[in-house]
């Protein structure tokens, strides 16, 4: 579903897309400004309204009354853009007529709004994950949203939950930009015509491609549990319509969700004492370790053990069909089980060379951060 | 500066002669010039050639119609002027006399 807006071409009423309106609007405004100072301005406008009107008239029909976006972009690719015909315009230029392959767009000067901008912040809504905060600073500071997403999770995590607060106050207080203006002004773009008539196709392509893989993604997970509930409920019924002996309960089951509540408990209790520097299960780790290298292994063994357990949960209930599958799984999980306890036997028996390892790898990660500074400062 | 930079001025400079020619060959309206004109190095969109018409209309070298069409509203049918024809003579000429200095210096 798309918003379409209703606009008047030369006098006639034509249903276009938002999205195209925004771009056909930039088109004529641009046209307008280039025009400027010519005395037939207003007859050479609506000769131009309606040669895209006469273009728009091919994709409508009885049966498709509305003008889409990408209809709009290929009327004016086919249109090209404006050029001042006038050789008062350029005074001592032959005429001012270019064929389409060699017109700069940025050959007409400024337009009226045609400063450098200064840059605002503003929450930009296209491509957006939550409200556009991220994506705002992003623009603002010229740097990857990624990025910035990033460093906010990070220092949200690290903060625990200060982070989140100033997002949602920053998604109350900063202003949402709306306007072609606004937008300019997000990015300190000048706002001017020609740059208006890259951007919106441009942002829109971008945000298009971004919302698509968002959406893949989406289906693909709706469409992995509808084919876990398919599995449980198959197993139910079969479970209930026959009266030979049962099919073996899944080893994961119940007992697999009520072990991952469990692990996540587990989780959080030892998450908010490492990032207390409190002992860790009885452990007074903190007199040994750095502060992070608590967090970072809390996470990790979570992490680890947690997605043990997604597995054995998820081939407990394709076991039942798949009794191969099933016993891999289960040999995979176990090994890595092992290893994990192998590895902590370790960790704990020979704490003292873990500790020396650590501090050396530590100490060669600092020296690696050093050259490379002292190397950027040289240069 | 590679030859083929050195093209669009000139093309830019031909491309009002060559507008002269097509409207001098038949009556036209833009779709007909632009259709004459797309297959030829001097291809060209409706941005540059409605503000092009417009001054040559000023400068009195051509004029416009306006005519029924059998689908959609009336369209600008253009014309030479009596001036127009003037000046696309002098081109004709003008351009003659090049290409015979270009072929006489030989090479």
């Amino acid at each position: 579903m798309r918003a379409v807006n209703t606009i008047s071409l030369n006098g006639n009423a034509w249903q276009i897309e938002s999205e195209g309106c925004e771009e056909l609007a930039a088109y004529l405004k641009s046209a307008e400004v280039r025009l400027a100072g010519d005395p037939d301005r207003e007859e050479i406008l609506a000769d131009l309204e309606q040669a895209i009107a006469d273009k728009l008239a091919r994709h409508v029909s009885a049966h498709k009354n509305v003008v889409s976006a990408e209809e709009i972009a290929l009327a004016l690719k086919e249109m090209g853009p404006v050029e001042a015909g006038s050789a008062a315009a350029e005074p001592g230029a032959p005429t001012g007529a270019a064929t389409p392959e060699e017109t700069p767009r940025a050959q007409a000067g400024p337009g009226p709004n045609g400063n450098p901008g200064v840059r605002h912040l503003f929450q930009i809504r296209e491509g957006a994950m939550l409200s556009g905060v991220c994506n705002g600073l992003a623009a603002y500071f010229g740097i990857d949203v990624t990025l910035v997403r990033v460093i906010f999770v990070v220092f949200a995590v690290l903060t625990g939950g200060i982070g989140a607060a100033v997002y949602l106050i920053m998604m109350i207080v900063v202003p949402v930009a709306v306007t072609a203006e606004q937008m300019a002004a997000a990015h300190g773009k000048p706002f001017n015509a020609e740059e208006l008539i890259g951007r919106p196709p441009a942002a829109y392509a971008s945000g298009r491609h971004w919302r698509q893989q968002w959406r893949d993604q989406h289906r693909m997970w709706r469409h992995q549990r509808r084919e876990w509930r398919r599995q449980r409920r198959a197993w139910h019924a079969f479970g209930g319509a026959t009266a030979g002996p049962p099919p073996p309960p899944p080893y994961g089951g119940p007992a697999g969700g009520i072990l991952h509540v469990l692990l996540l408990i587990a989780f959080l209790v030892a998450l908010v004492h490492a990032a207390a520097g409190r002992p860790v299960f009885g452990w007074d780790w903190a007199a040994d370790v750095p502060h992070w290298v608590g967090i970072v292994a809390v996470c990790v063994i979570y992490g680890t053990l947690a997605q043990q357990i997604r597995v054995a949960r998820y081939y407990g209930q394709v076991g039942v069909y798949h009794p191969g599958h099933a016993l891999v799984a289960l040999m995979g999980t176990v090994v890595w089980l092992l290893v994990l306890v192998c590895v902590g036997w370790y960790v704990v028996h020979h704490w003292p060379e873990v500790q020396d390892f650590l501090q050396r790898a530590l100490q060669a990660l600092q020296t690696a951060f050093d050259d490379k500074q002292g190397g950027t400062v040289r240069t | 500066m590679a030859a083929n930079e050195k093209f669009g001025p000139m093309r830019k400079g031909l491309l009002e002669f060559l507008i002269l020619k097509v409207i001098d060959a038949d009556r036209v309206y833009v779709a007909d010039i632009l259709r004459k004109l797309a297959d030829t190095e001097f291809a060209t969109q409706e941005g540059t050639l409605y503000p092009l018409l417009s001054r040559m209309r000023r400068d009195g070298l051509v004029d416009y119609d306006w005519k029924e069409s059998d689908s959609g509203p009336p369209r600008k049918y253009y014309a030479l002027t009596a001036s127009g024809q003037a000046q696309l003579a002098d081109l004709v000429a003008y351009w003659r006399l090049i290409n015979k200095t270009i072929e006489d210096l030989g090479a």
